[in-house]
C-alpha cells in the first residue's frame, strides 16, 4: 500500500510565481514623479486659503445678520424716544429738579400747570409771570 | 548609495526630488512584491504602492532616522496594503474572511500569475492563514528577512513572531496535505 508523502515547504517553492506588465516598474517611476508634482501645490495650500470660500460665505452671513440686527435694534430706539414722555415721571423729573438745583417751586410748578392745563393763557398772564422772574421791564415792553 | 546617505541627501541636499527619485529606484520592486503577495492583484498593488511612496514623500522630512530607511518603508506600505484590505471590505460591505475568498479567486483569471498547481495551492493556502500571521509567513518565508527588522516594521516582539511563523507554516503543511 502506497503511503500519501508528507508535504514539506521546501525552498524550490520559495520561487515568485507573481508577475508585472512589461516596463511597469520603469513607468512606475514617471508617474510617481507626476503625482508628487501634482500633489505640491495642495500641501503648499494653507488652511486660510483652503478654507476661503466657506470663510467667505459665513463673513456674508455674519454681516447680513449683524445689518438685521442693527437695524432692528435703531428701529427700536427710534419708536422708543417718539413715545410721549409718562407725566408721573415728568411729575417726577420736576420733583427732583427743584431738589437739586433748588429752584423757586412755586415759580416751576406754575409753568407745569400752566404746560399741563391752561392752554389759553392772555397777555396779562406771560407780563405777571415775566414781571416776576428777573426778566428786565424794557424786554417786557418789547414783547408786546 | 546607502540608506543613511539618501536620508542625508534629502535632508540637506539642494534637490530633495532627486534623492526621493533614487529612494523610489532602490525599493520601488521590494517593496511591490511585498505589497503584492498581500493584495494579490497586480492593480491593486500598483494602487498601494503609490498611495505609500506619496505618504513616503510626505512624510520623509519628518524621518530623523530613529529606526532604518528600509524597515519605516516597510511599515508604510504594510499598513497602506492592510489598510486597502480593510476599506475593500466595508466598501462592498463583506464579511470577515470574504475579501481573502475573493482574493483566492484572482489566481483563476488572473494574467500576471505564473505558478504551477501545487504554487497556486500554496497560495491559497496561504491566504487561509490570518492577516497578519499570513504577512509574517510571507517575511519569512519567501523574503527571507530577519525576525529582527520583521519585529520593527510589525511592531510585534521576535518571540512572538517565531510562534506565529511556526503555526503558519504547520498549517500550511495540514492544508497542504488535504
Amino acid at each position: 500500500m502506497a503511503v500519501k508523502k508528507k508535504f514539506m515547504l521546501t525552498d524550490d517553492l520559495k520561487r515568485n510565481v507573481f508577475n508585472v506588465p512589461e516596463g511597469y516598474f520603469e513607468t512606475l517611476q514617471d508617474r510617481l514623479v507626476e503625482r508628487v508634482l501634482d500633489a505640491e501645490p495642495q500641501q503648499q495650500l494653507s488652511w486660510f486659503q483652503a478654507l476661503r470660500p466657506q470663510l467667505a460665505f459665513a463673513a456674508a452671513f455674519v454681516a447680513l445678520v449683524g445689518v438685521g440686527y442693527g437695524g432692528m435694534v435703531l428701529l427700536d430706539h427710534l419708536s422708543a424716544v417718539s413715545d410721549p414722555v409718562d407725566p408721573v415721571s415728568l411729575d417726577d423729573f420736576y420733583a427732583s429738579a427743584i431738589g437739586t438745583y433748588n429752584l423757586d417751586e412755586q415759580a416751576v410748578l406754575r409753568v407745569i400747570d400752566e404746560e399741563k392745563i391752561d392752554h389759553s393763557v392772555n397777555t396779562e398772564d406771560i407780563i405777571d409771570y415775566l414781571a416776576s422772574t428777573h426778566v428786565s421791564l424794557t424786554d417786557i415792553a418789547s414783547l408786546e | 548609495m546607502t540608506d543613511k546617505a539618501l536620508v542625508q541627501l534629502f535632508h540637506e541636499g539642494s534637490n530633495p526630488h532627486y534623492a526621493f527619485n533614487l529612494i523610489v529606484q532602490k525599493y520601488r520592486e521590494r517593496l511591490y512584491w511585498h505589497v503584492r503577495k498581500i493584495v494579490i492583484s497586480h492593480d491593486d498593488a500598483d494602487d498601494v504602492l503609490q498611495n505609500t511612496f506619496i505618504k513616503v514623500w510626505s512624510s520623509l522630512a519628518d524621518f530623523r532616522g530613529d529606526s532604518q530607511l528600509f524597515t519605516w518603508l516597510y511599515r508604510i506600505a504594510t499598513n497602506e496594503a492592510l489598510s486597502f484590505l480593510k476599506s475593500k471590505r466595508t466598501k462592498f460591505f463583506l464579511p470577515l474572511g470574504d475579501v481573502e475568498n475573493q482574493l483566492k479567486n484572482k489566481f483563476e483569471d488572473d494574467p500576471y500569475f505564473n505558478g504551477n498547481e501545487l504554487q497556486k495551492k500554496l497560495q491559497q493556502a496561504i491566504l487561509k492563514l490570518p492577516k497578519k500571521q499570513r504577512i509574517v509567513f510571507n517575511m519569512r518565508y519567501f523574503d527571507e528577512m530577519k525576525y529582527e527588522d520583521m519585529s520593527e516594521i510589525l511592531g510585534t516582539s521576535v518571540g512572538a513572531l517565531k510562534a506565529s511563523y511556526h503555526h503558519a507554516v504547520k498549517k500550511i503543511e495540514e492544508l497542504m496535505d488535504r
